[in-house]
């Protein structure tokens, strides 16, 4: 018994598990799900949510949070529109796009991390603001109206071609930017110095880290991953507005809660973002191959979040010796006077 | 019988943690209407002699007599119903909340399952009045000082008819005029006849406010002075007792005065008042004083995480940046004394904390190289015995000697040119304490510079080669190593000079 507590207070353990879990249930009631064109829909489908929550995980690593990613993609995907329409679809209007869209997520990075961390606010009441702010900025400048795309070049391709003919761009931009997220937290100083002042950062400063930069910079990456998932959701949509991924942030957060990462900060990793992704993707596609109606999945997420979590927090608890007994007294340790 | 005067008789209490004896036989007498003063150095049991009796530890041997008949003390609501109150250093109150609901927080008055606002109101009003506090009922606490937020403390105890208030160090918090405000309130507790068992280090605190004094001495009550028979040097006598006279007389350490350490006139708030030291590399320079001297303050402008206001810092004649990462390059280190709070990343591995302050070394273009990385917390896992050798494990789950041992690794590995110590053997036990000096003298014989802040007497005068002690802000006496006595340094550390060392 131990051992299965351990195991599955491992986050392998239970990654593992689940997806063994989902492969029996699958594999009695729907064999389709098991053929590759199937796993090829689900990976497409987690493309845009594995891209933002690469990008959520810098933020959350911190003990933070980003509630305007949503918002954010709306507002590159409405960019990156309109500029492709009103240039008449050219490659310089694609790439003036492209700049001005990623401009506009730094923008709003800066001022998530000054306001976090000069100014002290929480992030949650920060980006809560920005999601009506940026929101608010794509209604006027849109009229409220999607920007329709009807051409097939340069733009339809970002979200539309395929690699070799097989693999769809979305699905390698998402390869592609996971690497480097897990190259940036996984081999730099940068990276070092995240997970230090995620896990505690008085100590961090007192060891030379610019706390304030490092978080700084983490919340303009979180809105870059934003910005980047809204244009490819605006080129594979062939129309962009203001409700152009709305709602990803509770998606993404998701994802983040049902892979395993704590939100306190200090721990987690790519892996970890992306499962939860998978995750999201997997259980929502099976739930389209059970013939399970479109309404219950949205009530099926919730549930998902609770289950996600309860294990995780059940499993760490027993596998780290501790139990919910409070009968028990604490061991009583020499006390340190001061 | 003593206890039938007594309101409160401790006899012979034994308390042992883990087969070690930390209370052996410890009587107390605090009379009705008494200022009780406990005294002690760390580690002499003072808080385990609060905790039983408050009913937090429960007592391996004695007997508790109040008012001269045997009571036993088994939780916290026994002491509270025997009218034992303690006012705790970190406050336990709702600042959202005013005097009031604070004073009646879990006890309040209802009706029809209503509170009754008036009726508390008014008996909180009846209970200032009748102590004289300066203090309004619907007054929200969190627009208080810390010495109003003691009084609804001790208002809160008042009002559960407390008979005997612990205050533990409860001036620690507290401004000049505060802590007057504080005596204040203690002289009219007196007068209306509550007992205080008050717990101290600072001297004048003493003589100004207590009745009677018990020290203790590792577990032990040594002795009973009664008010006139109160001096400094009879305390700190008691408080230290016989002084082991070892290696005082050992070899002259050589001072690199190449390497050396100034600091000129330094000011910070209200916690230095200019202060001047010159350190140098080859000593280990011990600074002494009471918490709240300015010791920590003074470490941390030094190192570059305070700002000082006023002031100059060099390093063999150079300034010395305001930044901590500029100085961590010029080879500054800091061990801090919070050592959970701010001294490593709990959830990062013994590896990872090891490295945090050396990329400059261990990375080029940003990128970490992980041999170099893997090398680098190898060779201190295994320099500095850090146990379990296991580089991937997370710091949180070590021993406190063990979690020391990264922090200071973490700069000894990097051989800095100033080692800078924040009481750097708190809760670490005597095995590995004596590593750790062994690590901190093998770098000053190198040749750094090394200042260590300790409140541990002992440590100080064996290890120090050098003493500065620190009262109100500023340095008031030198010691040399062969003239520290834990006792000069405690009454310097009292603002009481003995001729022993250098007025400063």
């Amino acid at each position: 018994m131990k051992k299965v507590i351990g195991f599955l207070g491992n986050p392998w353990g239970q990654r593992l598990t689940i997806l063994v879990i989902i492969a029996v249930v699958m594999a009695v009631f729907q064999q389709n799900f098991f053929r590759p064109s199937n796993f090829s829909s689900i990976l497409l489908a987690i493309s845009l949510y594995g891209i933002m929550a690469c990008g959520m995980l810098f933020v959350v690593l911190l003990g933070g949070i980003d509630l305007s990613v949503g918002s954010m993609a709306a507002m590159t995907a409405s960019i990156l529109a309109m500029s492709a329409q009103s240039s008449g679809y050219t490659a310089a209007g694609f790439i003036t796009g492209v700049l001005l869209g990623l401009a506009a997520c730094v923008a709003v990075g800066i001022v998530h991390g000054v306001l976090v961390t000069y100014f002290a606010i929480p992030a949650f009441v920060v980006t809560l603001a920005t999601k009506y702010i940026v929101y608010g900025l794509v209604l006027l400048v849109t009229g409220g109206h999607f920007v329709q795309i009807i051409d097939k070049g340069i733009l339809y391709q970002l979200g539309n071609a395929r690699l070799f003919g097989a693999i769809p761009m979305p699905e390698v931009i998402f390869i592609l930017y996971a690497v480097l997220c897990a190259v940036i937290l996984g081999k730099t100083v940068f990276g070092r110095r995240l997970y230090a002042t995620g896990g505690n950062p008085v100590a961090s400063k007192l060891v030379g880290v610019k706390t304030n930069g490092t978080v700084l910079v983490s919340y303009v990456i979180c809105s870059i991953s934003a910005g980047i998932g809204g244009m490819i959701l605006a080129s594979m949509n062939m129309q962009a507005g203001p409700t152009t991924a709305g709602g990803y942030e509770g998606n993404v957060l998701t994802a983040m809660v049902v892979g395993g990462l704590n939100l306190a900060g200090g721990e987690g990793g790519v892996v970890g973002a992306i499962f939860g992704a998978l995750l999201v993707g997997i259980i929502n596609n099976m739930l389209i191959l059970l013939g399970v109606p479109s309404d219950y999945t949205t009530f099926v997420q919730g549930v998902i979040i609770i289950a996600a979590v309860s294990l995780n927090m059940y499993t760490s608890r027993r596998s780290q010796g501790l139990t919910r007994r409070r009968t028990k007294k604490p061991p009583e340790k020499i006390p340190v006077t001061r | 019988m003593a206890e039938n005067n007594s309101l409160l008789a401790c006899r012979g209490i034994c308390k042992q943690f883990g087969g070690i004896p930390v209370l052996k036989s410890v009587d107390l007498d605090i009379g009705p209407g008494e200022v009780h003063a406990l005294m002690g150095e760390n580690g002499a049991g003072k808080s385990t002699v609060i905790k039983i009796i408050t009913g937090v530890y429960a007592m391996d041997e004695g007997q508790i007599f109040i008012d001269g008949a045997p009571a036993a003390i088994a939780c916290r609501q026994d002491a509270r119903e025997r009218g034992i109150s303690v006012i705790y250093q970190e406050l336990s109150l709702f600042p959202a909340l005013d005097v009031t609901e604070n004073v009646f927080i879990g006890q309040e008055l209802s009706r029809y399952g209503l509170t009754r606002k008036k009726e508390m109101r008014r008996r909180v009003r009846a209970l200032i009045d009748k102590y004289g506090f300066d203090l309004d009922p619907a007054a929200v606490v969190g627009s208080m000082g810390m010495a109003q937020r003691q009084m609804v403390e001790i208002l809160k105890a008042l009002s559960m008819d407390a008979r005997l208030i612990i205050m533990d160090e409860p001036t620690a918090s507290l401004s000049a005029s505060e802590t007057e405000k504080l005596f204040e309130t203690i002289d009219s507790l007196r007068k209306k006849g509550t007992s205080i068992l008050y717990i101290s280090h600072r001297l004048e605190e003493i003589y100004r406010l207590a009745d009677r004094l018990t020290v203790m001495r590792d577990g032990e009550n040594v002795g009973v002075l009664t008010r006139d028979e109160i001096t400094p040097q009879k305390v700190t006598a008691m408080m230290i007792g016989h002084e082991l006279k070892e290696d005082k007389n050992r070899e002259r350490r050589h001072r690199f005065e190449g390497n050396r350490l100034e600091v000129k006139g330094l000011w910070y708030k209200d916690l230095l008042r200019d202060v001047s030291f010159t350190a140098y590399g080859g000593e280990i320079l011990g600074i002494g004083g009471l918490v709240g001297s300015g010791r920590t303050e003074l470490i941390r402008c030094v190192y570059g995480a305070a700002r000082p206001s006023r002031g100059e810092i060099a390093l063999n004649g150079r300034p010395v940046s305001r930044s901590v990462g500029k100085n961590i390059k010029a080879g500054f280190g800091l061990v801090p004394e919070d050592r959970r709070g701010e001294g490593f990343v709990p959830l990062l591995s013994i590896e990872k904390n090891l490295a945090a302050a050396s990329y400059d070394r261990l990375a080029s273009f940003g990128f970490v190289s992980r041999k170099k990385e893997v090398a680098f917390a190898t060779e201190a896992i295994r320099s500095y015995d850090i146990r379990p050798p296991v580089r991937q494990l997370p710091v949180g789950n070590l021993s406190g000697g063990n979690q020391q041992k990264v922090v200071l690794g973490r700069w000894l590995s990097r051989k800095p040119r100033v080692l800078l110590l924040d009481e750097p053997t708190a809760g670490v036990d005597v095995g590995v304490k004596h590593e750790l000096y062994h690590y901190m003298r093998a770098l000053a014989l190198s040749g750094s510079i090394v200042v260590m802040v300790s409140s541990d007497l002992e440590e100080l005068t064996r290890v120090s080669d050098r003493i500065l002690v620190m009262y109100g802000g500023r340095f008031f006496e030198e010691f040399e190593h062969e003239k520290a006595t834990q006792s000069a340094v405690l009454l310097a550390a009292s603002g009481q000079h003995t001729g022993e060392g250098a007025a400063l």
